[in-house]
């Protein structure tokens, strides 16, 4: 009833509008029509968690932004030969260099190494973590190590343990690399979380001490969050205990802990249809617990929303400590810490950014890098590898980015379902 | 107000004076396939003679609850084999013989389907409100993806022309969850609040585009 009520007003909004003939409407008058007054969902039903709210995703739609639609990937890898031809087209600095590390890893997301080199691949929503392992002639070959999940986009090792995590589920594989021919029987160590789809797709990050941080995304692109959303969690994996870290949080599918200090650092994707050129999206910096980082009310540190903004003011929030540009989805994040990079890459942050789609003109599809001090001072972004567009052509759409024993660091592309590494020689 | 009230189209006296044209044009074309059409490349040729059995040979299926294939977009075919091939979406005819199918196959399919001339608009029993059906695929935003002409693109399917009966036995798969889509869950969060009718209504009003 709820939701009927709700899209008759937001019709009633519409032809009153149709009706007195507004034209011209600026984006941010049309998110506020299509909107209505401010939007929170009914969680009390069964109904709401078994199925995302009617308006998650195309709710919010403008006229200046109909059309946009996330991109559609790619059904099957990209065949070795045109993966070569697309890696020909990437820059990087001087004495970096890109090659195939293993390709046919299907749907390409976060990745773990086991400690016996044992790469570990998460999906999207083909429901499968791969085993990468060395093959005939040293070829990686990838397999099909876990299947039957929803949406295993996180994965991590620690302890000689992998950990998945399905959308509601934190699964444990224990001494997985030993079973590589038949994955272990796994335990669920944590589940106190929703089971919808609308970003609740996420991504682990170990925090050194044995939990994870794990994001919750809101199951939609702006709304007042039902309980239990919007946030990041410490959940300790031993008993299932769990902790809130920070709140205000949109949908964040990456994050590290700084070697330096033991803090949380995490991306988040802004609100969509608000324009080309707004909002940004964020690379956030925990300080204290319980920090509100500002959604659903102010978005990259210095606008309001335009209709949950009223009555705040963005200085209520914590701010970014970078601004990473309009749509350009930044997903999997690293502290580089290895010494095969020139020293000043050392405690830098390394961001997969996996492509903006609700923007004309498409951005992002590239490796950044950010140095940064510990405190959050002095930021300098770069772009380390690049782009994987060829004009508006999509090449392919880094998901994550992991580095590996020997200080190479690892790209997970899961648009052409392939791992990339960048070595350094001088 | 009116424009956004749910209302099905036997309680509604008026029909547009188009759509009668539209019947009859309907019926004329509905079933036949003009002109010849490419042939399939010889790796896959095999495959396609398979697959005409049941989906029609210029893939504009003549059999119920089969959907035609003819200029679906090409994502769109591929996702729909490779989640057949795994498992997860469930056609039990089509199990053992996508099983079988490399990436390959499943990339060749896709062009080759995809480039085949689309099927004609359908004949449909059912009277169409074209303002009821704009009141329920209006707020639902279907042109964003499936394009304002449907005939899809990327992941989303072509609607324009497709069997009615088979279109109304995708949404309540979609609404009942038995089929998924694409990870984002799109199609559950527009599917949830149909009722049978108004899928029927959508269902027609969708076959008979050209």
């Amino acid at each position: 009833m709820k939701r009927q009520a709700a899209l008759s007003k937001a019709c009633i909004v519409g032809a009153v509008a149709a009706v007195f003939g507004f034209g011209v409407l600026t984006a941010q008058a049309q998110t506020q029509a299509s909107s209505g007054e401010l939007k929170s969902y009914d969680s009390n039903s069964k109904n709401f968690w078994a199925n995302p709210p009617p308006d998650w995703f195309l709710g919010d739609e403008t006229k200046a932004q109909k059309g946009q639609v996330p991109n559609p990937g790619q059904p099957t890898p990209t065949p070795a030969a045109e993966l070569e031809k697309i890696l020909a087209k990437i820059q990087l600095p001087k004495g970096f260099k890109i090659e195939v590390w293993a390709s046919e890893v299907p749907q390409a997301r976060q990745m773990a190494m086991g400690s016996k080199g044992t790469l570990f691949v998460g999906t999207f929503d083909k429901g499968t973590v791969s085993a990468v392992v060395d093959g005939p002639g040293g070829k990686k070959v990838a397999k099909p190590f876990i299947t039957g999940l929803r949406m295993p986009t996180g994965v991590a090792f620690q302890d000689n343990a992998l950990y998945v995590i399905d959308i509601d589920k934190l699964y444990k594989y224990e001494n997985p690399e030993d079973n590589l021919d038949k994955a272990p029987t796994p335990k669920v160590v944590y589940d106190d979380m929703p089971p919808y789809i609308p970003h609740g797709w996420k991504y682990l990050v170990p925090d050194g001490k044995g939990w994870f941080y794990i994001p919750f995304g809101p199951p939609c692109n702006i709304c007042y969050p039902p309980t239990s959303l919007s946030q990041y969690r410490r959940v300790n994996p031993a008993n299932g205990m769990a902790e809130l870290v920070a709140v205000g949080i949109r949908n964040s599918v990456g994050g590290a802990v700084d070697p330096r200090t033991g803090d949380l650092w995490f991306t988040e994707n802004a609100r969509d249809w608000l324009g080309d050129d707004m909002p940004s999206d964020k690379l956030n910096h925990v300080t204290k617990l319980g920090e509100h980082f500002g959604y659903p009310y102010c978005h990259q540190g210095d606008i309001l929303d335009p209709v949950f903004g009223k009555g705040h003011k963005c200085a209520e929030f914590t701010p970014p400590v970078v601004k990473l540009g309009p749509h350009i989805a930044p997903l999997g994040m690293k502290f580089y810490t290895g010494n095969m990079f020139p020293a000043e890459y050392k405690n830098g942050i390394f961001i997969a950014e996996h492509g903006s789609w609700n923007r004309n003109k498409k951005i992002g599809y590239r490796i950044q890098f950010i140095s940064v001090g510990p405190d959050g001072k002095n930021p300098k972004e770069s772009t380390f590898a690049g782009t994987w567009l060829e004009d508006q052509k999509i090449l392919g759409r880094p998901s994550d980015v992991l580095q590996a024993p020997d200080g190479s660091l690892l790209v997970a592309d899961d648009q052409t379902s392939a791992i990339y590494r960048i070595s350094y020689k001088k | 107000m009116q424009l956004c009230k749910r209302s099905s189209p036997s309680r509604s006296p008026r029909r547009g004076a188009g759509s009668s044209v539209g019947v009859a044009v309907a019926l004329l074309t509905a079933g036949w396939t003009v002109g010849a059409f490419a042939e399939p490349p010889e790796s896959i040729r095999e495959i396609v003679q398979t697959c005409a059995s049941c989906h029609g040979q210029d893939g504009v299926s003549a059999i119920e609850n089969t959907p035609s294939l003819a200029a679906q977009p090409d994502i769109f075919l591929q996702y729909q084999l490779v989640f057949i091939r795994d498992g997860q979406r469930k056609v039990e005819v089509m199990q053992e013989f996508a099983k079988k199918l490399t990436d390959q196959n499943i990339r060749e399919l896709g062009a080759y389907y995809s480039s085949l001339p689309p099927p004609p608009a359908q004949a449909t029993i059912r009277k169409v409100d074209d303002k009821a059906v704009t009141a329920l695929v209006e707020p639902r935003h279907c042109d964003s993806c499936h394009k304002p002409d449907f005939s899809g693109q990327g992941e989303s399917a072509r609607l324009a022309g497709q069997r009615p009966e088979y279109l109304v036995k995708a949404l309540a798969d979609f609404r009942s969850g038995a089929r998924r889509g694409r990870g984002l869950g799109i199609m559950i969060e527009v599917s949830v609040s149909l009722h049978d009718e108004d899928m029927h209504m959508i269902a027609a009003w969708l076959a008979r585009k050209p």
